[in-house]
């Protein structure tokens, strides 16, 4: 054990090689040249678009184009990487500036970053432990595996004159986005959902019912209010699920995805406060000493209405780990983190779904909502004292992050055009000045309005 | 860098910046051929908002801190370190639109194109992702509607 070996050190250490960490490695280095970095990751991979994984399963990419960064990202910016399981890190001791990790081997650090992410929750259901054929879908080991599953039982049914089929528990987007990609491997794909509406926190009812009919058509059968109760089958494998309406379907596969939560366990157990997700302060420190976090890790301040909760969002952890590098570092374009909303974007099929900020709010909250409905588009505006706090634009797309700069931005709707959520929204919704100021970013100072020197 | 700038003074809402955009971004490259026989049809990356009475034209502003770059979940989207140009990857992206929801300027849009949907935007007609060329749509404009200059950023 590590005892008395001469230990290893680095200026920086990174905890999770995704979105966060490489952003806040990319960061550091930009500000610090001379500095020590290495990168530990318990996935065996270069940095991948988690997000990706279901398009992999779809044919929309390939696992060589799924890199996130260019193949020398880490060599160009003398970034040391630690990738695989044995890479763990199992305990952290803050005070010794040290980290250990399933190997057994202890890194010693100045500062330390946990953009760890998250983990999946668990589902309390009968049977679900120790299966081969029961999936998560958080990773790309996870989306080979399963993937791997459906071709063979796939073949498997064929062989023996049936049709295959994979029961995914759980309609999040995570899980319409596994039940999409599985939809391709398998003859039927039956996705259960606890909650009474599929996609429950990124839709309302009624979108997500629209929702339901249009995948019901690609052949997907949602069930809302219905979940599973127990996994049935001898030994490793299940063979079917027990439902809570009382039936039971047979199944070739299963996916649990029922949602996931702040993967805080490392930074909780090494004294870290955590509320819901890991505490950080505007300059994502955590409450550790030399301890940052950046990503789904987190627990963020909701900017429209002052919550705090977990954001399990790429961009967020893109930001974050801006941020947090930026800090570490000591960068003097540092800005502090104050907080952010959730910008979703999903497709299923050639269902394109864009939902942004508050979508159900509190009846006693003093919302107010907007509905438009044409054809296979439906969009809700959800708006209080004169600003926009939210949005869904399912099948209508188009410049829909005007939509979002509204939000942000806190743009009075009283000054953007009448007509703003009946249609496509353009620039020249917004008012003269605005629109030139909006418009012209770096102008240069010389010329006026009509592009003429003054 | 260098900025494409829209002058509203002087746009007359005539379109030609969009058949000249259209006619770079096509195979051919031949105007006739890239709106008439093309499929699937060019698309362009300029658009001309408004009419007769006030019109504007408008396409990426290539943002200092571009949020569809920051927003791109397959690294498809990444602004160019030494140039500035914010490009689109189409090998990469999977036309999950992130960047259509944080562009505030309505400037990423998505091609239905064989086999997925692709992002596409404005590239300032570079011949290599990231690198400008001479943009058809200012070269197109008959009024200095559209200027190509030096910006502050
Ligand atoms: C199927 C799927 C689809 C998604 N689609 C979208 C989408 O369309 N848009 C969107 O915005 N977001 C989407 N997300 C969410 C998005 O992927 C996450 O918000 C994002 O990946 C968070 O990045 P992160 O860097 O915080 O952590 P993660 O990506 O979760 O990465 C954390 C990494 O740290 C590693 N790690 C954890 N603990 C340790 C440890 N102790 N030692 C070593 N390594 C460790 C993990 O193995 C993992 O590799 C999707 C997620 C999934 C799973």
């Amino acid at each position: 054990m590590a005892g008395n070996q001469a230990i290893t050190s680095f200026d920086y250490l990174i905890i999770g090689n995704s979105a966060a960490g490489v952003t806040a490695a990319e960061y550091i280095r930009a500000q610090d040249g001379e500095g020590s970095i290495l990168i530990v990751s318990r996935e065996p991979y270069a940095v991948y678009g988690r997000p990706l994984i279901s398009y992999l399963l779809e044919g929309k990419t390939t696992e060589d184009r799924m890199g996130f960064k260019p193949d020398d990202f880490y060599m160009a910016r003398n970034i040391d990487t630690l990738f695989g399981p044995q890479y763990e890190v199992v305990s952290l001791n803050a005070a010794g500036h040290q980290a250990v990790m399933r190997d057994g081997q202890a890194i010693g650090y100045g500062k330390c970053l946990i953009a760890t992410g998250s983990v999946p929750f668990v589902p309390p259901i009968e049977g679900l432990e120790g299966r081969t054929n029961v999936f998560g879908f958080l990773t790309l080991d996870d989306a080979k595996s399963a993937w791997n599953a459906a071709r063979e039982a796939t073949a498997a049914a064929h062989e023996a004159g049936r049709k295959s089929r994979a029961v995914v528990i759980g309609a999040g987007l995570i899980g319409l986005k596994a039940a999409e990609a599985i939809s391709y491997h398998v003859d039927e794909v039956v996705v259960l959902e606890l909650a009474p509406r599929i996609l429950p926190a990124v839709l309302d009812d009624r979108g997500a019912a629209i929702l339901q009919g249009q995948l019901a058509g690609h052949g997907l059968d949602c069930r809302p209010g219905i979940t599973a109760s127990a996994l049935q089958g001898e030994g490793a494998q299940v063979s079917s699920v027990a439902l809570t309406d009382g039936s039971t379907l047979e199944c070739d596969l299963v996916i649990a995805a029922v949602g996931v939560r702040p993967d805080t366990a490392l930074a909780v157990g090494a004294g870290a406060e955590q509320g819901r997700g890991l505490v950080v302060g505007t300059d994502l420190k955590t409450t550790l000493a030399d301890v940052y976090a950046a990503g789904d890790v987190t627990q963020v301040v909701n900017l429209l209405d002052c919550s705090k909760q977990p954001l399990a969002l790429w961009p967020n952890a893109m930001r974050q780990g801006k941020v947090a590098g930026q800090y570490m570092a000591g960068s003097p374009d540092a800005e502090p983190f104050e907080g952010s909303f959730a910008v979703n974007a999903v497709d299923f099929y050639d269902c394109s779904l864009l939902t942004s900020g508050i979508i159900n709010p509190a009846p006693e909250g003093g919302y107010e909502e907007q509905v438009f409905v044409q054809g296979k588009a439906y969009a809700k505006f959800v708006t209080k004292n004169g600003l926009l706090m939210g949005y869904i634009l399912l099948n209508r797309p188009a410049n829909a992050g005007i939509y979002t700069t509204i939000i942000e931005e806190r743009i009075p709707l009283a000054e953007l055009a009448d007509d703003l959520f009946e249609e496509t929204p353009i620039n020249l919704d917004f008012p003269d000045d605005l629109r030139w100021k909006r418009l012209h970013a770096f102008y240069p100072s010389g010329l006026d309005k009509r592009g003429w020197k003054e | 860098m260098k900025r494409i700038y829209a002058i509203e003074a002087w746009c007359v809402d005539c379109k030609r910046c969009e058949v000249a955009c259209k006619t770079f971004h096509s195979k051919s490259r031949n105007t006739v051929k890239a709106l008439k026989a093309e499929f699937p049809p060019p698309q362009n990356r300029i658009r001309v908002e408004g009419g007769r009475q006030l019109s504007i034209a408008v396409n990426c502003r290539h943002c200092a801190a571009p949020k569809c770059v920051e927003g791109c979940v397959s690294g498809a989207m990444t602004k160019d370190p030494v140039t500035g140009v914010v490009s689109t990857n189409p090998e990469k992206c999977v036309g999950c639109r992130t960047c259509v929801s944080m562009c505030p300027f309505g400037c990423v849009r998505i091609e239905e194109t064989f086999p997925k949907a692709v992002a596409f935007k404005c590239d300032l007609c570079g011949d290599v992702l990231g690198q400008p060329g001479e943009p058809s749509c200012v070269t197109a404009c008959p009024n200095n509607a559209l200027i190509y200059i030096e910006s502050e950023g």
